[in-house]
Parts: C-alpha cells; structure tokens; sequence
C-alpha cells in the first residue's frame, strides 16, 4: 500500500515536472529567439523616439522667436551622447521654411545598428493649418498681436542676443529659461503674456511635418527591408514622425 | 455525467491517466501560448492603425476649426448658399482642403452645407501602405448647438439669433457605399471587429460606435 502510494507521487511528480519543463522551456526560448528586422527597426527608433519629439517640440516652441532658426542636437558635440542610433537632429531656416534634418548613426560608429538604419537620413519640411509647406512670412502676416503684448525694446534685444548666440539645442533651452527668469525678475508679466501667445500661436502653425527620405550612398532608402525577392517598405508601421516619410529623394 | 466520466478515469490504468493528464497539460498550454501570440498580433495592429490617424489628426481638427469661425465669421446667408464650404468631394478636383500631395493617409476632407446642416467628411486613402482596415474609411462630423441637435440651415431662416456652435457630433456610418468602410474598426479574425476610436485623438475620439 505504501509502495503504491510513494509510485503515485513519484507519478504526480514525473507529471509535474513535465509540465514545468514544457511550460517553461518554450517560454524561455520564444524569449531568447532573435528579434525579426522589422522589430530591431522598432526598438531602435524607440529608444531615440523621447528627444526626437521633444527636439519637435522645441522647434515650435523657438520659430516664433527667433529668425534664422538653426538647432542642432548632435552626438558628436555633446559630452556624453544622448542618442542611441540617431547622429544628429538638425533644425533650420531656408526661404522662410522649416527643415529637420535627421541622420542615423553608420555602422562603423555604431555596430548594433539595423542595415535598414544605417547611414540613412529623412528630412521633415514643416507643414501649415492645410498641409501647406509652413511659411514664415505667412506665419507673420496671419497673427497680429495687441499692443498690450509688445516686448519692451531692451528685454526683446536680450533675449534675442542669447537666443542667436546659443549653438546647441541644450544651450538654447538653457538661455530661453534664464531669459524668462530676467523677465520674471521683472516682473514684467506683458512679457510673459507676449512669449506665452507667442508660443501658441506657432503651436496652432506648424501642424505636423511632411518627411522625404534622402538616399544613402549606395542608394538605399530608410526603412526599407531588402530580400533577395522583394523591398518591403515599412515606413507606414513605425511611429511619428516617421510615418510621414512617404517620398524619396535621390540626392541630398 | 461528471461522476460517471470520473469513475471511467478512475478506473483507467495508470500509465494511460498519466498520459491524458499530461496531454491535457499540454493542449491548455498550446491554447495559451495561440492566446499570446494573438494578442501580440492583434496589439501590433492597432499600434499601426492609430499611429496613422493620429499624424494628420491636427489637419481635421484644424478643418473643424476653420469651418466653425467661417460659420460665426460670415453672413448666414452667403453662408448657407454655399453647397461645400471648404475643400471638395471630387477626388480629381484641385479645391481640396488639403494641399496636393502633402497628406499621407488622407484622402479628402471637406465641409459640406448643401443638406442643410454643417458636416464636415473625412476621406481616408487608398494605398498598400495604408493599414487595411483604415483605407477607404470615411468619418462624418457634424456640427451642434448646445442642446445636442444639429445646426440646420431652416434654424437660421427662423430665427434672427445665430445659433452657436457649440461641439462636433461623429457618425462612423454616414454617406457610406459600396466602395467606403466604417472608421475606427479594427478587423479581427478569430472575433468580431474591435472598435478603438477611445485610444484615437481628437477629434475621432468623439466617435461611438453606432
């Protein structure tokens, strides 16, 4: 009887630890299995996705206060790099338009990038109210503020002296800050008033970005997966702005 | 029935009930593992579907907008004499609301007044890239007054007040035909669509399912 009962157990425990094995062994290994191309592209354009939004962001925030934008946020002039897989953002003025330029690291500075990344580069042009390539001129002429708003002339200069000067997207947000503690200081509330329109005003302007992928050296394009049989193109899948980087450009 | 396929297990000889125990074991963990898998699947698809109504969100939102300050900016009856108040429905017309070329997902948006009310219809394209559920959708927002019933042109007529607009009502099943689908369903093979107009952002959050 005791015999029987210790065969029994020894069962139940043969199928227990048969079903740990099955329920485990599978797990770990769906788990440790190598991530598909499209998924490594996800990852990585996750992981840089928070400054790039927040570099968009700031766009909109400095168009309206400063002429000529010219924003840079780049790992080679940065201390400590603050991108993963992305070189460099870069935001500037031409003709009254909006362009970011946004460069993927290479494979020689970074070995861990996909091949659909590598190298590449996309252009977002900035985008008015109805899809319109954004204008600053037209910008100028549709807001007229109130006299009540006008910046008086030595703290408009100020901030204008260190907006121009500032070289990086960190200094410039560092330079904004202490130009609105002055104000504060101040206590010249019009002022703030004026900066705060300001900036909603240009964030009801710049709608969203129209992206042109610009072709590497060999001619590939971002996000495009080459088989031997066919290119899948799976910019529509990746998250904003990417998603808009329907056209391709050959040159730079 | 219970008791009876119980004492037939019971009687059965071990080495057979160890088997079935742990065939059994396995099936409820296949059909768990076919459970994730699904969702992953299903969670992907969505991701895609919102992430491509949400980048020309602003653009609608902007139509919404402008449609409401031409209503309270202009004279009602130039206003109401108008058949499209913005952009056009012909595909091959260059009035659309939107500049050529620059919409990705979009296909056409424009406001319409010729059936007496304000409504402003959505157009989503029709492109590989587009997710499938998404192309060949169409919205269609129609303007309220603050008790819940559509601005109508007759109002206007009667009435020497203008009446304010005061919110947008959707409707998902609107002017549809043959070649449109319904917005904001997620198609979903093993179950009925998945209606997830809650995770999109203004203005198609304010779309219910009918």
């Amino acid at each position: 009887m005791c015999i029987l009962k210790q065969a029994h157990r020894k069962k139940i425990g043969h199928i227990l630890s048969n079903f740990f094995i099955l329920l485990i062994l599978p797990w770990k290994i769906s788990h440790a299995q190598m991530p598909s191309p499209i998924e490594v592209i996800h990852n990585q354009i996750q992981a840089d996705l928070l400054p790039l939004q927040f570099f968009l962001q700031n766009i909109s925030q400095q168009v309206p206060l400063s002429h000529g934008l010219d924003l840079w946020l780049d790992n080679n002039k940065t201390e400590k790099p603050v991108l993963n897989y992305l070189q460099s953002l870069h935001a500037y003025e031409s003709h009254g338009h909006i362009h970011v330029d946004i460069q993927f690291q290479s494979n020689q500075e970074n070995p861990f990038i996909s091949p659909v990344l590598d190298n590449k580069k996309v252009r977002l042009t900035a985008l008015g109210l109805r899809a319109n390539i954004w204008k600053r001129s037209s910008y100028a002429s549709a807001i007229s503020l109130p006299h009540q708003y006008k910046l008086p002339t030595h703290t408009k200069k100020q901030i204008e002296k260190n907006l121009t000067t500032a070289s990086t997207n960190q200094d410039l947000l560092e330079k904004l800050n202490q130009a609105k503690v002055q104000i504060s200081q101040d206590q010249n509330t019009e002022t703030i008033d004026y900066i705060q329109k300001q900036n909603q005003a240009q964030e009801q302007g710049i709608f969203g970005y129209h992206c042109t992928r610009i072709a590497d050296k060999r001619g590939f394009f971002f996000a495009e997966i080459h088989y031997p049989s066919e290119v899948i193109d799976i910019f529509s899948e990746l998250p904003y702005p990417f998603n808009a980087c329907l056209d391709k450009e050959d040159h730079d | 029935m219970i008791n009876k396929l119980w004492y037939l297990l019971k009687k059965l000889p071990h080495n057979v009930k160890a088997r079935l125990i742990t065939f059994s074991w396995i099936l409820l963990y296949l059909s768990t593992l076919a459970l994730q898998a699904r969702s992953l699947v299903f969670s992907e698809k969505w991701t895609s579907y919102i992430q491509q109504v949400s980048l020309e969100a602003p653009l609608i939102q902007g139509l919404l907008e402008e449609t409401e300050r031409q209503y309270q900016k202009q004279d009602p009856k130039i206003f109401w004499s108008q058949s499209y108040l913005l952009g056009h429905p012909n595909h091959l017309s260059n009035h659309k609301w939107f500049s050529q070329g620059q919409t990705i997902y979009l296909e056409n948006a424009y406001t319409q007044l010729k059936n007496g009310s304000i409504e402003v219809i959505v157009d989503f394209g029709y492109a590989s890239y587009i997710h499938p559920d998404l192309s060949r959708s169409r919205v269609v927002f129609r303007a309220m007054d603050a008790d819940g019933n559509p601005i109508r042109k007759d109002y206007i007529d009667n009435s020497s007040n203008k009446t304010q607009l005061n919110h947008w009502h959707c409707y998902i099943n609107k002017y549809q035909n043959p070649q449109t689908r319904s917005f904001g369903h997620i198609s979903n093979m093993y179950d009925s669509p998945i209606f997830i107009t809650s995770l999109l952002p203004y203005p198609y959050v304010l779309c219910k399912n009918p």
